[in-house]
């Protein structure tokens, strides 16, 4: 660059630049500049935040108490919760972490650890990552297309409404996860191409194999990483809504899944409104499964009871209202058709209005039996009985529910003309997002602890 | 590199290497008998030269016409035969980029873990006469059996206690006492055990980076392995962290055998019996490790010791 002193016989001469002092204060201005910069630009990020936070709380945090938690939608804002929505948002959840970081943490591994570099691979990690970037309706699109129609077509009885998978959480909890698979894979990716090449050889000098590598140092190692990214991306899934309304989340739900094993009572708990039996235990009922799919009263299941009278409180639903529980006697007779039973119930007056195909007739009799019946074209009613907390899904029935998401609970009476409700969405809102931050705290703390205890 | 040697030095050293291999022909033979006692054979040979470096060695590991391809292609080492006696520290030297390292690695398997990597030739584990490089020789057996110390410290993330034990427990060691005595038993072989003995709960990332070395060498001790590969251990290291390193490397060879790989000529003086100079995949000349750096005799070696090129 310069000239040498002495080199070729060149003369040493000053180098052809501006002054020192300039050139310092030009890159201290540029530093302190950037600087300013980055802080004028943070603090408006924040400003708006902060600005939307409080408009938020403003309208929602009066309304935010055990009540609102613990309350179904109602007409009456006051009296309305969010108790499906968050339980609902807490079930769906559960269905997405459960599949979405199994398979997401196997996929990155394979990919990272396992796959081979050809063109197949380079494809599929290419597509991994523009999935990412896929607008979340598309899946919602697809999920409707499979895992509802697909799936009724390859493996649901027709007119059966317990198989497929339908509207209910399981789908809800799989659109999800098939939204937030490509993070998954992605951060833990990431997380293992943080760790040293050095500490996979020195594993391997040991005389590790690729899983035991994989098992006892890779995992362990990226937790930190990889569980940021199920927690961040769990956080995305729990404030989407777009998929779930084409799989059909419903904007009332005025009940909560059945507990895994019913070994609470949905007696006496008020916030269920559930119908329950008032004076026959039905524990003694037994029921059978129709032989086919024929609405006929023989093929029905059939009630083994003691004859007398069944007085039982039932509720009539469909997607659009539901009826106050009403105490219903029936005379019952051995052997009795559970189809006659219903249809003795549906005679009761005020009942049977609007009572249509669409209708779901829940008979809580007891903890442990619960009805689905369903009135077909021909005005029959097919009945199907299924153990309470049974079903097709064993214990895990209540994945197989109707339910409800926050955002959705907010999309609902955002769009009431009662001012009332805004304030409930706000409040929803807070508690959703509430939720969020609080899924986001938890991975810094995570990352955090995680990089304390691991050094390269 | 190759510019600074005239052509015609190269072209000599060739003709040293191909003379070389001559000279050593005859006992790779005997060696190779079908009931010849492989590990016998090294004391047991006539000696035909004037010169054999190995009398009276036992032998541990012999490498013959062994080459070994990057990606398949790329020819890293080349035609390389050489024996490593047991209980003594052999030393490769050589420039950068002559393939000592690749071939170090080629003891433990280590590059099985990327694809396309290809080895020709053998390297015979003796008594037993396994081939190392074989495919059918199980790489986790060979790396159990042939442990590895790498140029930079690398500790697990774990407690001191941990690193050293891992080996242990992939080898099945289950019992809480056996692990307990053969980590403080390898800890003090590699002359830190009084330094950890209070913090073994410790992690192993908190030493100084000499500790974290012989925390490496503890953990490549514990399982009792036959060889212990050393890729030039003290690159990484202050020249007291090293000198401790070296006095280690001097006092296991009673236990193990060792192949060190090395930049540094003068430790290469100081701890090891004998000496590979190896150049662009070749090996060019092996001897005792007095004899290489006083009285050379390949010209190409001669030049490399006197810091002619490299």
């Amino acid at each position: 660059m310069s000239a040498i002193p002495g080199e070729k016989g060149r003369a040493w001469t000053a180098l052809p630049a501006p002054p020192l002092e300039r050139v310092l204060r030009r890159s201290q201005f540029s530093d302190k500049f950037f600087t300013m910069l980055g802080w004028v630009l943070m603090s408006l990020a924040l400003l708006v935040l902060g600005l939307l936070v409080l408009n938020l709380a403003k309208d929602g945090l009066a309304r935010i108490n055990w009540q609102f938690l613990t309350s179904f939608p109602s007409r009456k804002p006051a009296e309305a919760g969010i108790k499906s929505a968050w339980v609902g948002s807490l079930l769906v959840m559960l269905v997405t972490a459960a599949t979405a970081i199994p398979v997401g943490i196997a996929a990155g591994i394979y990919l990272e650890e396992y796959a081979r570099k050809n063109w197949f691979t380079t494809i599929i990690e290419v597509n991994i990552s523009n999935l990412a970037s896929v607008p979340s309706i598309i899946y919602g699109l697809m999920a409707l297309g499979l895992f509802i129609y697909k799936f009724e077509d390859w493996f649901g009885a027709k007119d059966d409404d317990v198989t497929g998978l339908g509207h209910s959480i399981i789908t809800a909890g799989l659109t999800l996860a098939l939204l937030v698979l490509p993070i998954v894979i992605v951060a833990t990716r990431e997380a293992l191409r943080a760790i040293p090449q050095a500490i996979r050889e020195a594993a391997y000098a040991l005389g590790a194999s690729r899983w035991q590598v994989i098992r006892h140092h890779l995992l362990p190692y990226s937790m930190g990483g990889i569980s940021t990214g199920v927690i961040i991306s769990l956080s995305r899934a729990i404030g989407e809504t777009a998929p779930l309304v084409t799989v059909g989340a419903l904007a009332y739900v005025a009940l909560v899944p059945p507990y895994p094993f019913q070994a609470k009572s949905w007696n006496g708990d008020e916030d269920v409104v559930l119908v329950g039996s008032v004076t026959t235990p039905l524990s003694q009922i037994k029921t059978q499964k129709a032989v086919d799919d024929s609405p006929s009263p023989e093929a029905a299941p059939a009630l083994a009871v003691a004859p007398g009278t069944l007085s039982l409180l039932i509720r009539r639903e469909t997607e659009e209202c539901k009826s106050r529980p009403v105490q219903v006697d029936v005379p019952v007779q051995p052997d009795q058709p559970l189809s006659t039973l219903i249809a003795s119930i549906d005679k009761v007056e005020g009942l049977s209005a609007n009572f249509d195909e669409y209708s779901t007739l829940h008979i809580v009799a007891d903890p442990g039996i619960r009805w689905r019946v369903k009135k077909d074209t021909s005005g029959l009613i097919a009945a199907t009985g299924l153990p309470a907390g049974g079903g097709v899904f064993g214990p895990l029935e209540w994945i197989h529910s109707p339910y409800t998401v926050l955002p959705i609970q907010m999309f609902n009476w955002v769009s009431r003309p009662d001012p009332a409700f805004l304030n409930n969405a706000a409040a929803a809102g807070l508690v959703l997002m509430f939720a969020t931050l609080g899924m986001n705290a938890g991975a810094i703390v995570v990352r955090a602890r995680m990089r304390r205890r691991i050094k390269w | 590199m190759v510019s600074v040697m005239p052509r015609g030095q190269a072209e000599g050293s060739r003709a040293g290497l191909r003379a070389s291999g001559a000279m050593v022909e005859p006992r790779l033979r005997s060696a190779s008998t079908p009931d010849g006692g492989a590990g016998a054979a090294g004391d047991a040979m006539p000696q035909h030269a004037a010169h054999d470096p190995y009398a009276g060695r036992t032998l541990k590991a012999e490498v013959k016409d062994f080459s070994f391809y990057y990606g398949g292609t790329v020819k890293a080492v080349k035609h390389v035969s050489l024996r490593i006696p047991q209980n003594s520290v052999t030393a490769l030297i050589g420039p950068s980029g002559c393939g000592k390292t690749t071939l170090l690695r080629c003891f433990n398997r280590m590059h099985d873990l990327y694809p396309g990597n290809k080895y020709e030739g053998s390297i015979t584990l003796l008594p037993q006469g396994l081939n190392v490089v074989d495919r059918k020789t199980s790489a986790l057996e060979m790396r159990m059996r042939i442990s590895m110390v790498f140029q930079k410290p690398n500790p697990f993330p774990k407690s001191i206690f941990e690193n050293v034990a891992y080996g242990l427990r992939l080898r099945g060691v289950r019992s809480r006492a056996e692990i307990e005595a053969r980590v403080e038993n390898a800890l003090r072989s590699a002359a830190l055990w009084e330094e950890v003995k209070d913090r073994l709960n410790k992690p192993g990332y908190a030493l100084s980076g000499g500790q974290q070395q012989r925390l490496c060498i503890a953990r490549a001790l514990a399982t009792d392995p036959e060889i212990v590969l050393f890729d030039e251990p003290t690159s990484a290291l202050d020249p007291i962290a090293t000198g401790k390193i070296e006095e280690l490397v001097s006092e296991l060879k009673d236990r193990v055998t060792i192949l060190i790989v090395t930049h540094n000529m003068q430790q290469a003086a100081r701890v090891s019996d004998f000496t590979a100079f190896m150049y662009m995949g070749e090996l060019i000349e092996v001897d005792r490790t007095e004899r290489i750096f006083q009285n050379p005799s390949n010209t190409l070696t001669e030049q490399y010791i006197s810091g002619r090129f490299g």
